[in-house]
């Protein structure tokens, strides 16, 4: 994978997530699409293993870098760990699903994206529920946080339709090189 | 030959993870060091982010539906009757701050810090809805500490939220309306529209309020005191655990009041911000002037109203 590309994709998007997530909030319920996750799906499809879980940590630190958790004191703090773990594990789940599937197809990558972004905020979840219990971090009621990590992995996966088949244009730039020989972009 | 051994790529990712196993888990206290990256990080992406920001703040009006509905002579005449009742608040307070000073100048005790603060604009550069936050392009670097409070830029005397967290360029400021900001429970008082005088101002009704999470804010309150409240009235902050800055600050406007069949005894207010604190395009910030900052862009008053 070509990782300036890389870098420079990872710094537009991450632009667009921090700046235009009240525009594409669902109503005032704290539910947004993040174009990271839409990324993490695209790169999962077409890169090797060690590329795809390098680029996985990147991206999850730098959600935890932004997703900052308040706590009882008043004051916010970063969590560096959860979402970087968590994109790990989404990582591997696309890594081991996307043989069985036709990964030129954006639906395909939606539905990868949907599983990616569900795992890592499961497992983001689960590990700040368990600092919460020792540590001054406030979580909302189990509900809500469920509730709104799957509706904001759903909305992610809804994104990935249109943005996914605009990376899907962009791929060649990426220059993915897979086991098998395949690369993104090929045409048979 | 001692042959050199070369670490591999699977050992380093094994190591990593380790590492954030521990950055995830360990308190705190002992890593608070992490949230020292945020600032460079934000300040990298701003080219980005700013730019998108504005364009959305654009594309969505940061009014509640209520005040958009208004006429713009309305609202200029509500904004302005608003303000001086704020100020006029503000006022009364000040003037029984000063009745104490001066009775304890009578009787020597020394005189107390007087609040003074500076105020400064900051222009919105990111926000995370799911954690009720706006990151604003000011940090330590202008003066901004940690509660340094907001409010809005066309309306000043309306409270948005507080800062809960800052770096050298960036602060983010937790949301009033986030059901999980810190006191929970957020004390003020309701004025009704028809209270003009300073006996009636010292019954109005008290309230705490609590944010839902849906960019309200709900409170009880008892039957008799409800009679007096109606929609449209104003809820100002009055809470000595929010910083004096924040004091008489309009929190919002009682949108409706709602019947408990359980608790005949209790009405909910529902108040809603004028400005929805998600879609500010940028915040005034209240700067405690410990030190008097020398900044042509720094507008220095003592207990400014607006």
């Amino acid at each position: 994978m070509n990782w300036i590309v890389f870098a420079i994709t990872v710094w537009l998007l991450t632009g667009m997530d921090v700046g235009l997530a009240p525009a594409f909030q669902l109503g005032t319920l704290p539910i947004v699409p993040s174009f990271l996750f839409v990324l993490l799906g695209f790169i999962g499809l077409w890169a090797r293993w060690m590329t795809l879980a390098t680029a996985a940590l990147i991206i999850g630190a730098i959600m935890d870098l932004y997703h900052q958790v308040p706590t009882t004191d008043g004051a916010d703090v970063v969590v560096l760990g959860p979402f970087a773990l968590g994109c790990l594990l989404g990582a591997q789940a696309i890594h081991g699903s996307r043989g069985l599937m036709f990964r030129q197809s954006t639906v395909t990558l939606a539905l990868l994206v949907f599983m990616g972004a569900s795992i890592a905020h499961a497992t983001a979840y689960g590990l700040l529920s368990i600092r919460a219990l020792y540590d001054n971090l406030v979580m909302h009621s189990v509900a809500t946080e469920i509730g709104t990590r799957i509706g904001s992995a759903l909305y992610t996966a809804l994104l990935a339709l249109p943005a996914g088949w605009l990376l899907q244009r962009l791929s060649p730039m990426f220059s993915f090189r897979s086991a098998h020989g395949l690369s993104a972009g090929a045409r048979r | 030959m001692a042959r050199r051994r070369s670490i591999s790529p699977q050992s380093l990712l094994v190591f990593a993870c380790g590492v954030l196993m521990l950055t995830a888990l360990v308190p705190s206290k002992l890593t608070g060091w992490v949230g020292s990256l945020r600032g460079p990080t934000t300040v990298l992406v701003a080219p980005i982010s700013r730019p998108m920001a504005m364009l959305e703040s654009w594309l969505r009006e940061p009014m509640s539906e209520r005040i958009r509905e208004e006429s713009p002579e309305f609202r200029e005449m509500r904004e302005l009757r608003d303000f001086y009742l704020t100020e006029y608040q503000r006022i009364s307070d000040e003037n029984h701050e000063l009745r104490q000073l001066i009775q304890a100048l009578q009787e020597g005790v020394g005189i107390g810090d007087r609040q003074t603060f500076r105020i400064l604009e900051a222009k919105r550069v990111g926000s995370d809805p799911r954690a009720g936050t706006i990151d604003v392009a000011r940090g330590a670097m202008d003066g901004v500490t940690i509660n340094t409070v907001a409010t809005a830029v066309s309306a000043t005397h309306h409270l948005l939220g507080v800062v809960s967290s800052v770096s050298t360029k960036v602060s983010s400021v937790h949301l009033l309306t986030d059901e999980r900001l810190s006191p929970g429970l957020i004390e003020a008082i309701i004025i009704p529209e028809s209270v003009t005088d300073l006996a009636s101002l010292e019954q109005a009704p008290r309230i705490q309020l609590r944010p839902v999470g849906d960019g309200t804010l709900i409170a009880d309150v008892g039957r008799d005191d409800s009679d007096v409240v109606s929609v449209g009235d104003l809820a100002y902050l009055d809470d000595p655990h929010w910083p004096p800055a924040a004091q008489r600050l309009i929190i919002g406007r009682v949108r409706g009041l709602r019947d408990e069949p359980d608790r005949p005894l209790f009405r909910t207010v529902i108040i809603e911000p004028d400005i929805d604190p998600a879609r500010a395009r940028a915040v005034i910030l209240r700067i405690p002037a410990d030190d008097q900052a020398d900044d042509a862009s720094v507008l220095t008053q003592e207990n400014a109203g607006g």
